[in-house]
């Protein structure tokens, strides 16, 4: 993993982006790193699941929930998987101590609290992002390139489709990764994700798909 | 006959994975497979009579997931599951080892996770996960399972749920195994240490490890359990690691290199073994052809005293455990304002501060007359252990308190106290026996404290045995032999530690003391405190209670352990002093003192510098009134650091540096108030929470922290409150302002609710929103009467309404 991009986004989520921070501040951003490296268990899960896309979005006829075969309602993830007969289904936690550490941290200074908040944050980023490079490597290997993962609550494709995917991963057995009832993971600083596999993919989506024009964090 | 009294006695063989086999019959991704036991019950009895017939000893119902939570939605409840479940491996048993044949079998009703995450970290409450426990288990026995197995438990809390509701509803012979990653911990943090003395304080029968890891990766865990349990230990490994290929998953390990690796568990002394994930009959039926006829290793009966928290355990024969003493009110004025206004950070403090002094354990005692001590010492005690792994000692003279606390503490505790009264034995001994504890014996009873080193060993006598006539072993006992003012009595040192000398050798239990009495009416304590400590050191003393932060006491400690050696190579007193040399240096060097000591509030706020902040407001406050110093220096310094930030030109980090700054200057503030009995200055009343539904609160964390800062009281509610908590507290605490959290879209309709809930009960306080998801229009939606974008924001809003 990159600390180097850790840290720069760290910054970022803190609001710091273009500027050059205090030193306090620095040091409080590596210090909650190296805290982090220290202590987290990171683990991560995926599988490969069948799919038929569509316009209003996609079907999964090998899952099955309460008796019956599994839809995806969503215009943007149909668009995300077009083309493809395969996605990775993917989870990935930085695990309770990832939560301890930040109310510890908050706890005994709120600076510090926010600081490991959002180094946690970038943490489970730069994870996602060397599993997913891993799992890219292999599938190009294969002849199939991947494209950017796709998480519940991007676009149109509602949170209400995490229960669906915790069912296909066993995320709490496998990592330790819960749902509330109201779709909350916890621990918090967790990601569920679609990866599609092949298709017309190479599509760079980020922010731009993403409504929330006035968002703090939006890169441009 | 029970299947406990077939341990020991041959090898027991438990099934392989069920629900590899069911996949194998072509069960899908995200099925409930437990519906199973209604809609394909062939199917799941074939798998039994397969294992059966491989030669397993044990058949685990396919009951794992049966839980109320999971089957809802399903159109089948928990106890149709159950039942089905149960009786098809009672099916199965009878047509593999029905009439004519010799063998036996056991049904194993199995309990697995709700699938939720407890609180503190999770939403699910501790009773909630009880009750679901305890409908399956009563289901189960009402179906007739031999025994109950609790397994690939992830998390320890949860795990006392679910023997408790086991234990407590049923007379199920009971299984306990849990799931290590390759790091050796629980997903929650256990390691095998606190895994095994917290289910042995809770009286499980067998305990052990399956699934996560292959046998390979499991044995060293394995052989580190078997050295640390007197209990029988069970294994269910994978059949390896798993891999992923073509969107299956395979493990890497075949049948007989399976069975070649139980073998050699066996040899390091497991009684009972059986296979997880991937485990096929072909395994089981193996290692019964390899292990069948190895004999179980005779156990030999160890002793250790032990305690735990959610992550390790503390083991008495390591030596010397510090148990810190500052988290109780007597005689601390300021920390018996902390629990009058439930101000839990100031409690976290005083325990942050005792763990880096070095305390193995905290002591925790929350007896006030004017508080409700039993639902007190629950809520302090559940915030640190959501931020301090240190085991605790429970420190309570209210036995429904103390039993409250023994009873949803995560791990097995200390229990401070029991005395030689027959009274107070009647009342400790059932909960330690049910909860498991290692509890403190004070030598007093009906007739005092006796003023002999013999008598007192005879008070340790009797609690030791009573204590064993309730099945409570010696080793959970640590005897206090008192020690008593030298002050009034100049023998009383010599006297307590020839006590402790003979406690010691007479009945072989461990020691505490709490050592700083004897300098009771004495100036400058610390010397005879640590003096004394030493030599109580020297004969035996095996615990202190003590403060931590005292240099003295922690040098004492230090100082015996390296001479003692017990400290190979003085590591642990160069690591501890080596520093504190380096600190002298820095502090003597005159630029940075001059530097600190000049530094004016205002400045010390405006660059975030905590302890220069505190320290000029104790100077400050010698010469000016509190109210003045919020009012002319603390919120001028914060608007114009709060406005930075607004125009940018002030990250959040830095904000917040300032906002601790003013925190600690307003400690200072309080302590004065508290001691003068003056009011604590506050400027009104707030609420806030993170609403139902939502754990994420470092948001609300730091609206809390600025709210504060400018001198409002703000009653912290938490995270994932019900919208009838919020009324209640707003009623209670006759609230000016409400402010609420929510970062979900998913849980602002709890914040709806919440709003709704407040005004039909005719309250009037303005409420503020804030969280990612709100925005102006959503704020206006659900009928809140402002959107906070940020923390400065919420004070803006607070200082208009309470003008």
């Amino acid at each position: 993993m990159r600390t180097d991009v850790i840290r720069s986004e760290t910054l970022r989520y803190l609001g710091c982006g273009s500027e050059i921070p205090d030193e306090k501040t620095l040091e409080m951003v590596d210090k909650a790193i190296a805290l982090l490296q220290e202590k987290v268990r990171p683990k991560s899960v995926y599988k490969i699941i069948e799919i038929v896309p569509g316009a209003e979005g996609i079907k999964l006829p090998g899952v099955y929930r309460n008796g019956e075969t599994v839809k995806f309602i969503s215009e943007s993830l149909g668009r995300v998987m077009s083309g493809c007969t395969r996605m990775i289904v993917f989870g990935a936690t930085l695990g309770a101590e990832a939560d301890m550490l930040i109310k510890r941290a908050a706890a005994g200074n709120i600076a510090m609290g926010a600081v490991m908040q959002a180094a946690a944050a970038a943490y489970i980023e730069e994870y996602c992002d060397t599993i997913q490079g891993e799992l890219s490597e292999k599938f190009r290997a294969e002849g199939e390139p991947l494209g950017d993962r796709f998480s519940p609550g991007y676009g149109d494709f509602a949170l209400e489709y995490q229960h669906v995917l915790f069912g296909i991963l066993d995320c709490q057995r496998r990592i330790g990764l819960t749902l509330s009832d109201n779709c909350i993971m916890i621990p918090s600083k967790s990601v569920t994700a679609v990866i599609p596999i092949g298709g017309s993919c190479g599509r760079q989506l980020g922010c731009s798909c993403c409504e929330k024009t006035d968002c703090l964090y939006r890169r441009k | 006959m029970s299947i406990l009294n077939e341990l020991g006695k041959k090898m027991l063989f438990f099934d392989g994975g069920l629900g590899t086999m069911l996949q194998a019959k072509g069960s899908l991704p995200g099925e409930m497979t437990e519906l199973w036991n209604i809609t394909r019950p062939e199917d799941v009895c074939d798998v039994h009579c397969q294992y059966l017939m491989a030669g397993a000893d044990v058949i685990t119902a396919n009951t794992f997931g049966a839980s109320e939570v999971k089957l809802s939605g399903s159109g089948y409840t928990s106890d149709e599951v159950i039942s089905a479940g149960i009786g098809l491996v009672k099916e199965a048993i009878n047509r593999v080892c029905g009439e004519g044949s010799q063998r036996k079998a056991y049904a194993a009703m199995d309990i697995s996770s709700t699938g939720k995450l407890l609180k503190p970290l999770g939403t699910m409450e501790f009773d909630e996960a009880y009750n679901i426990f305890k409908d399956m288990a009563l289901s189960g026995e009402k179906a007739g399972a031999d025994l109950a197995i609790i397994e690939t438990m992830s998390d320890t809390y949860e795990l006392k749920a679910a023997v408790l509701a086991v234990k407590e509803n049923t007379s199920l012979p009971l299984f306990v195994t849990v799931t290590f990653d390759e790091k050796g911990k629980l997903l929650t943090g256990a390691d095998v240490g606190a895994v095994v003395t917290l289910l042995e304080g809770l009286g499980a029968d067998v305990i052990g490890i399956n699934c996560g890891l292959g046998p390979v990766q499991m044995r060293p865990l394995v052989q580190q359990m078997l050295e640390m349990t007197n209990l029988p230990v069970l294994v269910n490994p994978n059949a390896g690691l798993p891999r992923q290929e073509d969107g299956k998953t395979f493990y890497d390990i075949t049948p007989e290199q399976f069975a070649e690796q139980m073998e050699l568990m066996a040899g390091d002394g497991i009684w009972l073994m059986g296979g997880c994930c991937g485990t096929t009959p072909e395994y089981i039926r193996l290692i019964k052809e390899r292990c069948g006829d190895i004999i179980p290793k005779p156990m030999e009966k160890k002793h250790f005293t032990r305690i735990s928290s959610y992550s390790h355990s503390i083991d008495f024969d390591d030596g010397h455990v510090v148990i810190g003493e500052r988290i109780n009110p007597t005689g601390k004025s300021r920390f018996k304002q902390a629990l009058r206004d439930g101000d839990i950070d100031y409690i976290l403090s005083e325990g942050f501060a005792q763990e880096e002094a070095g305390a193995h354990a905290l002591d925790v005692n929350v007896g006030l007359p004017e508080i409700n001590e039993e639902e007190t010492i629950l809520k302090v005690m559940r915030e640190l252990q959501s931020v301090i792994d240190l085991p605790l000692q429970i420190d309570s003279a209210n036995t429904a308190a103390m039993e409250k606390a023994l009873r949803y503490y995560n791990g097995k505790a200390m229990v401070n106290s029991v005395n030689g009264k027959k009274e107070s034995m009647e009342a400790i001994f059932p909960m330690v026996k049910k909860y498991g504890g290692v509890v403190v014996g004070l030598t007093l009873d009906e007739d005092g404290i006796p003023e002999t080193a013999q008598g007192r060993l005879q008070v340790a006598r009797k609690i030791v045995e009573t204590a064993e006539s309730y099945g409570i072993s010696r080793d959970d006992i640590v005897i206090d032999v008192l020690c008593m003012a030298v002050s009034a009595d100049s023998s009383s040192a010599m006297v307590t530690l020839e006590a402790l000398e003979l406690v010691k050798r007479e009945l072989g239990v461990k020691t505490s003391l709490g050592v700083s009495n004897i300098s009771f009416g004495l100036p400058e304590r610390e010397n005879v405190n640590s003096t004394f400590y030493t030599m109580a050191l020297q004969r035996g003393l095996d615990c202190a209670i003590i403060n931590p932060k005292s240099k003295a006491m922690m040098t004492s400690y230090y100082s015996f352990r390296a001479l003692a050696g017990k400290d190979e190579n003085c590591g642990e007193y160069i690591e501890k002093f080596a520093a504190a040399k380096d600190d002298h240096a820095t502090a003597v060097q005159p630029k940075t003192v001059s530097d600190q000591e000049g530094l004016s509030l205002e400045t010390a706020v405006e660059r975030g510098m905590k302890d220069a902040a505190g320290s000029a407001c104790r100077k400050m406050i010698k010469t000016t009134e509190p109210m003045a110093i919020i009012n002319e220096t603390l919120i001028p310094v914060l608007d114009k650091v709060g406005k930075g930030f607004e125009q940018g030109k002030v990250f959040l980090p830095q904000l917040l540096m300032s906002a601790e700054a003013a925190k600690a200057a307003f400690a200072v503030i309080k302590d004065e108030l508290a001691q003068s009995g003056s009011g604590t200055g506050e400027k009104g009343r707030i609420v806030i929470a993170t609403v139902k539904g939502d754990v994420h609160d470092i948001g609300k964390n730091i609206v809390k922290v600025l709210l504060e800062n400018y001198g409002y009281k703000v009653i912290d509610l938490g995270k994932d409150v019900t919208p009838e908590a919020i009324v209640e507290a707003v009623q209670k605490e006759r609230a000016d302002l409400v402010g609420l959290s929510a970062l979900m879209t998913t849980t602002v309709g709890a914040m709806e609710e919440t709003i709704d809930k407040l005004r039909s009960a005719g309250l009037k306080c303005p409420v503020m929103v804030g969280g990612a998801v709100m925005t102006e229009r959503y704020a206006q939606m659900i009928k809140a009467d402002r959107y906070v974008r940020d923390a400065m924001a919420s004070v803006h809003f607070a200082q208009e309404v309470l003008k």
